[in-house]
């Protein structure tokens, strides 16, 4: 009996270090991880350029666009299950594309959105609360603007309503199914996102890689131009150059390099005010396999600067080089002064000031040409000559940028009567006005698992 | 878990069958017929105190009364009677006359030489005293292999036990490459748990001394390994080192060897012939291949043959100079250069040394050893080691016993290894190393030799001087000491404390001196040259480059454990309850210098955060900064009991049950917690009274099941971020790791095992035969999901898998013959395992699809081996050297098509086979002559297919990798009837190429015998000889000595077929001890 009470009194002490073991296993397993929580660590989910910022916007609109050609040979050699993006067939994928990527970065801002919801705002953390938000939603209606434009038919007033666009994933609550929403609302939250998100975000941002008011105007600015509504992206057009109206000027500025080297144009140079970069995506539209339209070359006259530091000669064809990235095989995607320039030019041309427009775009092309030999400002005759030239000068100031296809499909859908066509060994692929395929294919994966109706 | 169960119960008719075999079996051997003798004696141990004995004889049993005093009946005269107690030595004793009064002494099985002990880590038990099943390797088998590794000496001592050799699986808990009895999970860790005298061993294996180990107990079945808890999974490995005995005078070991082997064999490696290699080169220069990287890139290397080819094109030299230089180059060979420039043959030195002794009241022993190996390509490595350990009998009833351990391994890289060496990402077959214009490694010589007016850095690459200034050297110091207290608190019970700290340096130098490449191209690359002054403005510092990682891994572990062992009657209870609580913690740090030179010492600033240009590319770059820091820690609780409770020492009534718990980040407390549990039954049948088969004096049955399980501390419940800096913005971010996923679980295996041992009168042939079934249920898989909610996977980790293994182990041991002077041993192991996935999803296509590039890495599949490969019906070459494989069942070539019905239908596939061998083991044959002994083991691995090294035209053009096959290839018609290589033909058609290398006929059985050593060694001993020695023994072996038979008819080593195949090891060492 006695021997039992010692060895009761024995087994309680060595127990007692035990009794303390949910604080030991309450221990963090790694000090770099957090259950994010805390402002900084929101703000960080955001701040994660890899996922919002680098080589990871929307590319197939640019691999559908017709700035550039594949030469027969990298045709040939390029991967058959993508081949039909380059002539606007229906394409198959899965995991590993545009929608992907831009479907991480919107978890990231929905993410940031839920979480900032059980931070309160005060006085003290006004300024990074807001800017959090602010960021969230100009991420998302980045994203969501640029996968409708791809995956969606382009804004029509008549048909928009019920077009399908993409699926609006607001939150992330896993267990909601995706469905996709109508062209017309996927425009109604992007517009939504942005508009909230300008009363948030400061004039400037910290660094370029993050959103600010400025970006969020550009970007309203090139929305309501995708829906034709041209006083509205006048307006916003207008206010985001208030806050940065500085273009590059191509003779000599301290953001350029040699115009004949292989990377003419600084990173985050003055023109930048929101950065991001393109993906891969298929590499139809890589530097080694993609050409520069020869038509497209041939209209930049010899004393157009643009002509050197856009291009560069694999003789017989051309190569693009113009990046706002400062890499050859990167193509810039943000958001810069010299669209904001074009735009109010498109939309005052648009809205009868011819002149207005005009002035607009010799504002732009002025700091382009050679200022050796005098600039003869572009005239234009009428509102449709004007408009013409705008929409000329658009493509050759903005090629390579993610832009050409939408423009394609805005201006189909005023008439212009676009017809892309593509030559492949003695085989002709056109692609008609508003027609179906110029909604891209969304992911097999992703229509098998969700269920949601194919394009 | 019900349903598991439930499952369980439905295969419990194999083993129901078994046991109910083995009864009928007795129960048709037992004789009824009338006893008419008895005889008397009594039975105690050497101390005359009375123990728990069964006696048996041909008319039955008896158990002694409480002085020992017995009476047995006999049915005939002369009869054998046996005694057995556990713990004890059987002893057989012989009578012929009923008056004779036995008096019967028993001895402590324990006090025997040789005396197997199974080491739990937990608890030291005789086998016979569990019913788990657990291989024990002694000394003398760890001895039989020679190598500075420890787990390189298990192989082929055990059954069960399989050296993977060459899968490849992503999965870092996959170091060691061992399985025991196959697989037990999919996509978990895959290592088994070593263990290291008690203690979960944390550090780098290679640390332990082989020569400090005593033996290895090897834990197979979920009985045996589940008090290890969540860990044990994959089974475990219990190394117990060396102590020194109580009351034992001092003894001294000695123990040196060399191992010196031979060259590799690169020329095995099937590469195609040196012309053909050229004449593919000049073709493919001719097509235009090589055009894009000319103009695009025309700095980017380019390999000799293409340089004279475009030099004679653009008119720089002429017809004449090119054929010659052409055939200069066909004279070079890559292969021989590697030989003559980067290998050697390798040298290990092993030196060790151990004291021990004892006194009445303490023990001691100290060891140490130096390893010195210089590797194939002369890398060096070399490694210290001290051991010392002491046990002290403090007061009555308290013991301490305390270890110290201490390594301190360097290793510093050698030469290039093969395959390393590249001309502008491709691999010319007629390079030399040594020629005195260096090598075009990554750009062109004409544009290296001009670019900036010469005033950069030399930008050339040298391969046989790059080696001599650029190296990397790791040094590795670990320190281990752990505290035993063991107080008696009454009779039959006492609670053990103990306590353990571990504490690992790793520290790496990458050092690349101002004369490497490595340095001179990365001040090259960001070096500005000023066209007009002439200046050379440096981004990067001139000098060399040191890169530093430090890593320090402290591990504590502290235990209280309550050990009762109790005779009461013909009960016998034996249990463990104890606690552990078990931290690891890392600390890693790691950053960058340039302009580093080592004397005088010193180092350049550089600016880590702008971009500037790339001289060559124009494309901006940050160096950024490279140092990184972490921290990281594990915790772990668990609480843990074994109960083995015997009754008449004939039934073994056992169980275990555990629960741990860890600090697993982002989960849920309750979910940071799993309970385990075993039980199993054993029945010493040949000690129930009816039981009379002389023939067969041991005969044992166990059953028992038990459950393991396995978790990844890197999946959790709720959303983790990690934080890092952005390298372009300089602004902390957080990366999201895991999302919330609540539903994840630990994964569970289960197993049931049953196990027959037995052993023949005389001790002539023992063993032991285990059947097990393996039933791993929620394995972490892969599921797909809607990637719409997070964008960054298609799919995600959950417990969806499922997957089941059985097989069986087999030991023999043989005692052939035994004379005066000769004997001859022989042991068997054989092993059978086949690991199926159950229940997978694969976004692929169901079916064969998914193992058609299989074989070397885990393919779940449901239905199908977890190592299997499929493949392509062949269907011969076509008139044009097309290879052939089926479309809707008729012969095609369309391989779009065949890839597509492959996904879907998968009815142009075949599978080929598990790819991880069916039948595995060993066959060790022991003879001894005298002082003179030689003992040769032959590993076998049978049923299994490998994959065929084959030519691929698109390694052939992309990266310049030929094949022998190259020169039997289709190339005129009616080739088709004689081979079935396909013409080669440019551009590749990437579909047939791939249909090809996948094709049937690039698989082959990998069945083969390994003559794995013979082994050598002379004994000498004082009582024969006068020497200072009390034992000398030398020896010499050769490991690795060649493939006996192999069924494929290519002549490929099968475990070794698209790699250099290792080659014989020769030893030669000797041990003795004073």
């Amino acid at each position: 009996m006695k021997n039992s009470k010692q060895l009761l009194l024995i087994l309680g002490l060595f127990m007692l270090p035990f009794l303390g073991c949910k604080k030991y296993l309450d221990q963090k397993s790694n000090d770099s991880l957090v259950v994010p929580k805390s402002l900084t660590d929101i703000q960080g989910i955001l701040d994660d350029a890899a996922i919002i910022n680098l080589r990871v916007t929307p590319s197939y609109n640019e691999h559908s666009s017709d700035d550039f050609f594949m030469l027969p040979a990298s045709y040939a050699s390029y991967n058959p299950a993508f081949k039909p993006i380059y002539t606007w067939q229906p394409t198959v994928y899965n995991h590993g594309n545009d929608y992907a990527l831009g479907y991480n970065a919107i978890y990231n801002t929905n993410l940031s959105l839920d979480l900032l919801k059980a931070v309160e705002r005060n006085g003290v953390n006004a300024a990074p609360w807001d800017n959090i938000k602010g960021s969230a939603l100009f991420i998302r209606a980045y994203y969501f603007l640029m996968l409708t434009s791809q995956f969606g038919l382009a804004y029509d007033e008549a048909s928009s309503a019920q077009d399908l666009g993409i699926p609006l994933r607001l939150d992330t609550q896993f267990d909601k199914p995706s469905v996709r929403a109508t062209v017309a609302a996927c425009y109604q939250q992007v517009i939504d996102d942005l508009e909230t998100s300008v009363g948030l975000l400061p004039d400037y941002p910290q660094h370029l890689m993050r959103p600010s008011k400025g970006a969020a105007l550009a970007l309203l600015a090139r929305c309501y131009l995708y829906m034709h509504q041209y006083e509205l992206a006048l307006k916003y057009a207008e206010d985001a150059l208030l806050l940065n109206n500085k273009l590059i000027n191509y003779n000599g500025d301290p953001d350029l390099l040699a115009l004949t080297s292989t990377v003419p144009i600084k990173k985050f140079n003055k023109e930048t005010i929101w950065y991001a970069e393109m993906s891969g995506g298929f590499g139809a539209n890589s530097t080694t396999r993609a050409r520069v339209d020869t038509a497209l070359y041939l209209s930049y006259a010899n004393n157009d600067l643009r002509k050197t530091a856009y291009f560069r000669a694999i003789a017989p064809y051309q190569q693009f080089k113009g990046n706002y990235t400062a890499t050859a095989n990167i193509y810039f995607s943000g958001l810069a002064t010299d669209e904001l320039y074009i735009t109010r030019a498109e939309c005052k041309a648009f809205l009868n000031d011819v002149e207005g427009g005009m002035a607009d775009l010799n504002l732009l092309l002025k700091t382009r040409w050679r200022n050796t030999v005098a600039y003869v400002p572009l005239v234009g005759m009428d509102r449709i000559d004007a408009l013409n030239k705008i929409r000329s000068e658009r493509r050759k100031e903005l090629l390579y940028r993610g832009l050409r296809w939408e423009d394609i499909k805005r201006y189909n859908k005023e008439g212009a009567n676009l017809i892309l066509k593509r030559v492949i060994d003695g085989q002709t692929f056109t692609i008609l006005p508003n027609s179906r395929n110029y909604a891209l294919s969304l992911p097999d994966d992703v229509i098998r698992v969700s269920g949601m109706p194919q394009n | 878990m019900a349903n598991m169960q439930f499952n369980y119960f439905g295969k419990m008719p194999i083993v129901l069958t078994c046991a109910l075999f083995v009864l009928g079996l007795l129960f048709t051997a037992q004789t009824s017929a009338q006893t008419k003798f008895s005889i008397k004696g009594r039975v105690t141990d050497l101390d005359g105190k009375r123990i728990t004995v069964s006696i048996r004889s041909s008319a039955g049993m008896a158990v002694p009364d409480a002085d020992g005093a017995f009476e047995i009946k006999l049915l005939k005269l002369s009869d054998t009677i046996w005694f057995s107690a556990v713990g004890y030595q059987r002893i057989y004793r012989l009578v012929k006359n009923e008056n004779e009064l036995l008096n019967v002494k028993m001895t402590e099985a324990i006090k025997e030489l040789n005396e197997v002990v199974v080491e739990t880590g937990y608890q030291t038990a005789k086998p016979n005293e569990i019913n788990g099943t657990v291989a024990v390797i002694d000394e003398k088998m760890l001895n039989e292999r020679s190598g500075t590794n420890i787990l390189d000496r298990l192989i082929g001592q055990s059954s069960g036990l399989l050296l993977n050799v060459g899968k490849s699986n992503g999965n870092p808990q996959n170091t060691t490459n061992l399985s025991v009895r196959g697989l037990g999970t999919i996509n978990g860790p895959l290592d088994p748990l070593i263990v290291l005298d008690g203690f979960i061993y944390e550090g780098n294996i290679a640390n332990i001394n082989p020569n400090d180990i005593e033996n290895v107990s090897i834990l197979k079945d979920a009985a045996a390994a589940s008090i290890w808890g969540a860990r044990a999974g994959n089974g475990v490995i219990v190394l117990t080192s060396k102590k020194g005995k109580l009351n034992q005078p001092l003894q001294l070991s000695v123990n040196v060897n060399y191992v010196w082997q031979e060259l590799p064999n690169i020329g095995l490696l099937n590469q195609m012939d040196n012309n053909d290699y050229i004449n593919v080169e000049r073709q493919l220069f001719d097509e235009g291949y090589f055009n894009n990287i000319i103009t695009q890139t025309p700095y980017a290397a380019l390999t000799p043959v293409v340089e004279l080819l475009s030099a004679l094109k653009n008119g720089q030299i002429n017809q004449a100079t090119a054929d010659r230089q052409l055939g200069l180059l066909a004279q070079g060979n890559t292969r021989q250069s590697y030989l003559d420039h980067f290998y050697t043959n390798a040298l290990t030195q092993q030196y060790s040394m151990n004291v021990r002794g004892g006194g009445a009241k303490n023990s001691y022993l100290f060891s140490a050893a130096y390893d010195r190996a210089k590797d194939e390509t002369y890398g060096m490595n070399n490694k210290v080691n001290f051991h010392f350990a002491n046990d002290f009998k403090l007061i009555r009833n308290l013991e301490l016993s305390t270890n110290i351990y201490y390594t301190n391994a360097v290793n510093k890289s050698g030469r290039p290894a093969y395959n390393t060496q590249t001309v502008g990402n491709r691999y010319p077959a007629y390079l030399n190393f040594a020629d005195p214009s260096g090598l075009a490694r990554s750009y062109r010589s004409a544009y290296t030799d001009t670019v900036a007016k010469g005033k950069f850095l030399d930008w050339k690459y040298y391969p046989t001087e790059e080696y001599k200034h650029s190296y990397s050297k790791t040094q590795n110091q670990e320190f281990f000491a752990n505290v035993g207290l063991k107080y008696q608190l009454m009779e039959g019970l006492n609670l053990q404390l103990s306590y353990q700290y571990q504490k690992q340096d790793l520290n790496t130098d990458n050092v690349s001196d101002e004369e490497s490449y490595a340095a001179r191209n990365l001040v090259n690359t960001y070096s500005q040259y000023n066209t007009s002054t002439g200046v050379v403005k440096y981004i990067v510092p001139r000098g060399g480059i040191m890169k530093q990682n430090f890593q320090t891994v402290s591990s504590q572990t502290a235990r209280a454990q309550f050990n009762f062992n109790k005779l009461i009657g013909v009960h016998s209870v034996n249990a463990i309850l104890g606690a552990e609580q078990r931290g690891a913690d890392t600390r890693a740090s790691a950053f960058s210098r340039y302009g580093y030179v080592a004397d005088p010492l010193n180092y350049g600033l550089v600016d880590v955060l702008n971009s500037y240009p790339q001289y060559l590319t124009g494309n901006f770059g940050e160096l950024g900064g490279d140092g990184a820091l972490s921290s990281t820690r594990y915790r772990f609780v668990s609480f843990y009991s074994n109960l083995a409770y015997t009754y008449k020492g004939r039934y073994i009534l056992s169980a275990s049950v555990r629960r741990d718990g860890s600090n697993i980040f982002g989960a849920n407390t309750n979910d940071k917690w799993k309970p385990l549990w075993s039980a199993g039954l054993g029945w010493k049948i040949a000690d129930e009274p009816f039981y009379d088969i002389p023939w067969l004096p041991v005969l044992r049955l166990s059953v028992n099941y038990g459950q393991s399980g396995n978790v990844d501390m890197s999946r959790t419940a709720l959303p983790v971020v990690s934080y890092a800096t952005q390298a372009v913005t300089q602004l902390p971010f957080t990366r999201i790791r895991t999302i919330n996923n609540p539903d994840l679980r630990w994964e569970q295996l289960s197993q049931v095992n049953v196990k027959l041992d037995f052993e023949l009168a005389t001790q002539r042939l023992n063993g032991s035969f285990a059947y097990y079934i393996k039933h791993g249920t929620d394995l972490y898989g892969n599921a797909p999901f809607d990637y719409t909610k997070w964008g960054s996977r298609s799919e995600l980790v959950v417990n969806v898998a499922d997957m089941k293994g059985r097989g069986f182990d087999l030991d023999l041991h043989s005692r052939n013959l035994s004379g005066k002077n000769w004997s001859w041993n022989t042991d068997l192991y054989v092993s059978y395992n086949l690991s199926k996935t159950q229940k997978y999803y694969n976004i692929t296509g169901a079916g064969l699809y998914g193992l058609i590039s299989g074989g070397d890495m885990i393919s779940p599949v449901e239905g199908w081996p977890l190592y299997a490969i499929a493949a392509y019906k062949w269907g011969g070459l076509d008139a044009n050297g097309n290879p052939q494989g089926y479309l809707n069942g008729e012969l095609s070539t369309n391989y779009n098509a065949m890839a597509a019905e492959a996904a879907t239908t998968g009815a142009n596939l075949q599978y080929m086979g598990n790819a991880s061998p069916l039948y595995f083991g060993s066959f060790i044959n022991t003879v001894k002559w005298k002082n003179l002994s030689l003992s040769i083991n032959v590993n076998y691995k049978l049923g299994y297919q490998v994959r065929k090294p084959a030519i691929s035209y698109d390694q052939l053009i992309n990266y310049g990798v030929g094949h022998i096959d190259f020169a039997n290839r289709w190339q005129k018609a009616g080739d088709e009837l004689k081979t079935n290589i396909p013409s080669f033909s440019y551009p590749n058609i990437a579909n047939r190429d791939a249909f090809f290398y996948n094709a049937a006929i690039n698989t082959m059985s990998g069945s083969h015998l390994r003559l794995d050593y013979i082994k050598l060694s002379y004994g000498l001993s004082t009582a024969q000889w006068k020497f200072p020695f009390r034992e000398l023994t030398l020896f010499t072996a050769v490991q690795n000595a060649g493939i006996l038979w192999r069924s494929n008819p290519y002549g490929y080593d099968p475990d070794y077929a698209r790699v250099i195949p290792p080659t014989r090891q020769f030893t030669f060492g000797l041990r003795a001890s004073f």
